[in-house]
């Protein structure tokens, strides 16, 4: 299990403050101490709705080692959201910024980073056992029914040492994390994998365009080996950074959103590094398949062999086969425990045995994984899932909004846009006003970019919403 | 020039025209994000007819920048091709 004895260095790009191992154990230390005092035991739940700083991890490593449950979430939530979150999940704490809205009821600290004792007095092993529940990340569901998947200690000590014996330890020895840390990638990919290998993890949280400008500055400063980014990350940075003057980076990953091949190559050109296509979510946690360059060609849908784990597709009639073309489906070392409180939903997406991911694909009688598609409606706008039916839901609620159904819309920088079709009451609001509103209850990545409005939403001829049937209709009617 | 970038940012933002006010700058409104940021790179590139270079990329801060990109280059390709339509 993880031994804080072996924790790496951690650097706050933005901010110049660094933790070596020791420091970072002090500062864990005197945080395990203050959520001590605040009662916080084992297996109580704590929100940290803060990220991004060497404070997160020294509230997260604190939490673990009180023996209990982390639920990271976006500390961009609105009060509205993290009011759902705490009512869903139960926490007995509440660790964010000054400026959070607390939830009634539930008690507030500050992020960690100000209190320090001797971090060789506390216990180095985390008091897990493998199967207990240590991690909660949200994908979607935050105002209405929220989907929080559940890691234990054995799926993310197992995903983690994989990523360790894969990616290689020299590899990881300066990496560079620009994603968030409430984020599977991000989180357990980008950042516990480096922190637990023992080496120096500098964190370049959304660093917005002017960090990304200065990208090159930053790999060169820092010399970074390993970094992992989404592809719009990419589609940014190829256009606002020069080339780094110094070839450090060794290996870049690429993930949670499609990569096209001219993408892959053009990284590759940019970087001089290895560039490997990731496939992840948060589930597995994380990284669960990838395909490298040197290993294989740049190829548009093209994610590689497992990192642990097996695959296997079931076809159009239902048949699960090691080979063929069907829905992917994965069992993997960092297989999530379930969603939180939702044996439903559990049950629904682990049948057989397998992981149900709503990925089209095919595997090859070499174990390569080819994506072709989804079947499943979630949105994938940039690397972040968007819950169609939730967005539905919150719009709905408007009092002029008579029926909503939203879609991803094909984009060439985000890979998919969010799109919204509305049915609106007389007297209706502007679309300024609608997306005001929507942004004031629903983090902004969710936030619809592309809205319709319609005098009909078309059905299927059972009456049924057809969310491409929607899309089309309304690409059509704006062409 | 200045109604030609409001045109292109209004559109790259996916926004009303009339919300490009002339104290735009960058982040200063949700759409104009990093990413929001690169649809506006593509559509003035689109309008110029060049790639933009990564300094002038991130030069861009504000309505009165891409109007004087626009002015820029609308000179150049007046002076390079005879007048523009």
């Amino acid at each position: 299990m993880f031994d804080l004895s072996q924790l790496g260095t951690v650097t706050d790009i933005f901010s110049g403050v660094t933790l070596d191992g020791t420091a970072l154990r002090n500062q864990i230390a005197g945080r395990f101490e203050r959520l001590s005092s605040c009662g916080v035991g084992k297996g109580d739940h704590v929100l940290i709705a803060h990220g991004g700083t060497t404070a997160f991890f020294v509230d997260l490593l604190a939490v673990w080692l009180r023996g209990a449950v982390a639920i990271c979430v976006n500390p961009g939530v609105t009060a509205n959201e993290l009011s759902c979150l705490a009512d869903f999940s139960k926490p007995v704490l509440l660790i964010a910024g000054s400026a959070a809205t607390t939830p009634s009821g539930l008690s507030q600290i500050e992020p960690g980073g100000s209190e320090t004792a001797d971090g060789s007095l506390v216990g180095i092993k985390l008091p897990f056992t493998a199967d207990e529940q240590v991690l909660v990340l949200f994908t979607s569901g935050t105002t209405g029914d929220p989907k929080g998947v559940v890691h234990t200690a054995g799926s993310l000590f197992r995903r983690v040492t994989e990523n360790i014996k894969i990616i290689g330890h020299d590899i990881l020895e300066n990496t560079l994390c620009v994603l968030p840390t409430h984020f599977g990638h991000g989180l357990i990919g980008n950042c516990l994998t480096p922190l637990m290998a023992g080496q120096h993890l500098h964190l370049f949280v959304n660093p917005g365009l002017p960090g990304i400008g200065r990208l090159s500055h930053v790999l060169d400063e820092h010399k970074i080996t390993f970094m992992s980014a989404v592809p719009s990350f990419w589609k940014v940075a190829l256009k606002a950074a020069e080339p780094p003057t110094f070839r450090t980076l060794k290996r870049v990953q690429v993930g949670s959103a499609p990569l096209s091949s001219q993408l892959w190559m053009d990284i590759m050109k940019w970087s001089g590094a290895q560039v490997c296509n990731m496939y992840g979510i948060t589930e597995t946690a994380n990284w669960a398949a990838g395909a490298c360059s040197g290993d294989f060609a740049p190829e548009d849908g093209l994610v590689g062999r497992m990192w642990g784990g097996s695959a296997a597709v079931k076809t159009m009639s239902g048949v699960i086969s090691k080979t063929g073309e069907g829905e992917i489906l994965l069992r993997t070392p960092g297989m999530m425990a379930g969603y939180l409180f939702r044996d439903d939903l559990t049950a629904a997406a682990m049948l057989e045995g397998w992981y149900h991911t709503g990925d089209w694909g095919t595997i090859d009688e070499g174990g390569v994984i080819r994506l072709s598609g989804r079947i499943k409606s979630e949105i994938n706008r940039a690397g972040m899932k968007v819950l169609p039916e939730e967005l539905d839901l919150l719009m709905e609620r408007h009092p002029s909004v008579l029926e909503a159904c939203a879609f991803g819309v094909p984009d060439p920088l985000l890979g998919e846009a969010v799109g919204i079709a509305v049915r609106l009451a007389e007297q209706a609001p502007t679309v300024k006003e609608l997306r005001e509103w929507c942004a004031e209850r629903i983090r902004s990545e969710c936030v619809p970019e592309r809205w319709f409005v319609v005098s009909e939403i078309p059905k299927t001829d059972r009456g049924k919403l057809n969310r491409d049937r929607v899309r089309n209709f309304c690409m059509d009617k704006s062409a | 020039m200045q109604n030609k970038a409001k045109k292109i940012m209004a559109s790259a933002f996916i926004v009303d025209p009339a919300d490009i006010h002339d104290g735009l700058t960058l982040g200063s409104i949700r759409e104009w994000d990093s990413l929001g940021h690169m649809r506006l790179v593509v559509a003035i590139e689109e309008f110029l007819g060049k790639t933009l270079d990564p300094h002038e990329v991130v030069a861009i801060r504000s309505l009165a920048d891409v109007s004087r990109l626009l002015d820029a280059g609308d000179y150049q390709l007046t002076v390079n091709h005879g007048a523009k339509e």
